[in-house]
C-alpha cells in the first residue's frame, strides 16, 4: 500500500514530518526557553519529537516495504 | 491598553468576510441551480439568512463572554467532559475542513493555473503559508484580513459588474426556479457557503468593545450575501441554469466570459484568480489559525504557535486523501454539512444552557 498508493506524496509527508520536528525542537524550544515560558517549551519537546519520530519511522516502513515489494 | 484586546468591529467584519469568501466561491453558483435553478439566487439569498441567524446566535453566546474563550465558557455551561469531547470533535473539523481547503485549491490551481506543476506542491505551498503566518498572535491575523478585504472585495464586485452585459433576465426567470421543491433542501446546502461566521467566537474575546460585536457579524453578513447572490445571478443570468450544471467552476467560466468595455482587456480570469488565491489563503488562515488557536486553549498554553508546525503534516496526509475531484467534492459536501449542524447545534446547546443557567461570563473589560 505505501509503496504504490501514496507514492506520490508519502516522501513528501516524511520531509514535512523531519522539517516540522526539527523545527519545534530547534526554533520554538529555545524561543519559549528564553521567554522562559516552561510550558510551552515542554510542550514544543514533546511535539517536536512525536514529529521527528513519525517522519523517521515512517520512512523506514517505506524503505523496508520498498525493499520487500 | 490590552495588547491583546485591539480588534475594531470593522476589522471584525473583514476577518469575518474574508473567512467566508473562499474557495466555494467558485462552485459556489453550480451548487445552487442543482438545488433550484433558475431560483439559484432566491436559494443564495435564503441560506444567507439562515447563516445571518446562526451566525448572530453565535455572537449572541460570545456576548454574553466577552472575557473567556469559547472553550473556557464551554467547560463552564456544559461541565469539562461533555465540553472538551465536543471541542476535539470541533478541533478534528477544522483540521478537516482546512485540509480540504488546501486540496481544492490545489485541484483548481493545476487545473486552470499551472498544468504541469504536482499537485502536493500547489497544497503544502499554501499550506506551509497558513502555518509559518499562524504562529503570530491574534493581532497579526486581524491585521492580514483587514489588509486583503478590498483586493477581494473590489475586484469579485468589478468583474460581476461587467459581467452583467452579457446577461440575460430572462434566465433567472421564474424567481422561484422550476422546481420549487428543491429549495428547501437547496437552502441548508447553500448556508454552508456561510459558514465562516465561527471565526467570531475566537475574534469575540479579542474585541476592543464586545457589546459591538452583533454590528460586525451583521455588517460582514450583508456584505458577504449581497456578494454571493450577486455572483450567482450574474452567473445564471449569463449562462442559464442548465448551462450552468455543466460547469465545474462557473464563477471562473464568468470571468473568462467578461470583458472591459470596448474590448480593452478580455479573459478576466487571470485577475480572478489572483484575487481567488488571496480569498482562499484568507479562508485557510482563519480555518488553520482557528484549529491551533482551539488546541493552544483546550491545554491552557500561553502561545500557540509550536503547534502550526505540528499539525502541518497530518493536515497535509489528509489534504492528499480524496483519490480523486469527483470524491473530493463528496467528501466536501458531507464535512461541510455536518460542520453547518456543527456549528449552529452546538453554539445553540451552549446558548440555551447559558440563559436557562442565567449563567454569564465577567462583563468587566
Amino acid at each position: 500500500m505505501i509503496g504504490e498508493m501514496y507514492s506520490g506524496y508519502l516522501y513528501m509527508a516524511i520531509a514535512i514530518w523531519i522539517f516540522s520536528g526539527l523545527f519545534n525542537l530547534g526554533v520554538d524550544r529555545t524561543n519559549y526557553g528564553q521567554f522562559e515560558m516552561k510550558k510551552e517549551q515542554k510542550a514544543s519537546t514533546v511535539l517536536g519529537w512525536i514529529n521527528l519520530s513519525l517522519g523517521v519511522l515512517t520512512f523506514t516502513g517505506a524503505m523496508i516495504i520498498k525493499l520487500l515489494v | 491598553m490590552d495588547q491583546q484586546r485591539q480588534i475594531t468591529v470593522l476589522q471584525a467584519s473583514a476577518i469575518t468576510i474574508s473567512t467566508i469568501v473562499g474557495v466555494g466561491v467558485l462552485s459556489l453558483p453550480l451548487a445552487a441551480v442543482r438545488a433550484a435553478d433558475a431560483g439559484a439566487p432566491l436559494v443564495t439569498l435564503l441560506g444567507a439568512a439562515l447563516s445571518i441567524l446562526a451566525s448572530m446566535l453565535i455572537v449572541w453566546l460570545g456576548m454574553r463572554f466577552p472575557n473567556e474563550s469559547y472553550i473556557e465558557y464551554s467547560e463552564k455551561l456544559i461541565g469539562k467532559g461533555l465540553a472538551r469531547t465536543i471541542i476535539i470533535i470541533w478541533i478534528l473539523y477544522f483540521a478537516i475542513l482546512s485540509s480540504l481547503i488546501a486540496r481544492e485549491f490545489g485541484e483548481v490551481v493545476i487545473t486552470a493555473v499551472l498544468r504541469n506543476t504536482p499537485l502536493e506542491v500547489t497544497v503544502i505551498v499554501m499550506l506551509l503559508l497558513a502555518a509559518f503566518t499562524s504562529r503570530k498572535n491574534i493581532m497579526t491575523f486581524a491585521y492580514i484580513h483587514t489588509f486583503y478585504i478590498p483586493f477581494i472585495l473590489v475586484p469579485v464586485l468589478l468583474i460581476v459588474a461587467l459581467s452583467l452585459k452579457n446577461a440575460d433576465v430572462v434566465n433567472v426567470l421564474p424567481l422561484w426556479g422550476n422546481e420549487p421543491s428543491g429549495i428547501v433542501k437547496g437552502f441548508f446546502m447553500l448556508s454552508t457557503m456561510f459558514q465562516g461566521y465561527f471565526i467570531m467566537m475566537m475574534v469575540i474575546p479579542s474585541m476592543r468593545s464586545p457589546k459591538k460585536a452583533m454590528r460586525s457579524i451583521w455588517l460582514a453578513m450583508l456584505i458577504t450575501s449581497i456578494l454571493y447572490v450577486l455572483v450567482v445571478s450574474a452567473t445564471v443570468s449569463v449562462f442559464g441554469a442548465e448551462e450552468t450544471k455543466k460547469l465545474l467552476w462557473p464563477t471562473l467560466e464568468l470571468a473568462k466570459d467578461t470583458s472591459l468595455p470596448a474590448n480593452i482587456l478580455e479573459r478576466l480570469d487571470a485577475v480572478f484568480l489572483a484575487v481567488w488565491v488571496t480569498a482562499v489563503y484568507t479562508s485557510l488562515f482563519s480555518c488553520y489559525y482557528f484549529t491551533i488557536y482551539s488546541i493552544g486553549k483546550l491545554f491552557r498554553l500561553q502561545d500557540h504557535g509550536m503547534l502550526s508546525f505540528f499539525i502541518l503534516p497530518f493536515l497535509f496526509l489528509l489534504a492528499m486523501l480524496p483519490q480523486s475531484l469527483v470524491q473530493l467534492n463528496e467528501i466536501n459536501a458531507l464535512i461541510t454539512q455536518f460542520g453547518v449542524a456543527l456549528t449552529i447545534a452546538y453554539p445553540g446547546l451552549l446558548l440555551l444552557v447559558s440563559l436557562l443557567r442565567k449563567k454569564r461570563g465577567n462583563q468587566k473589560q
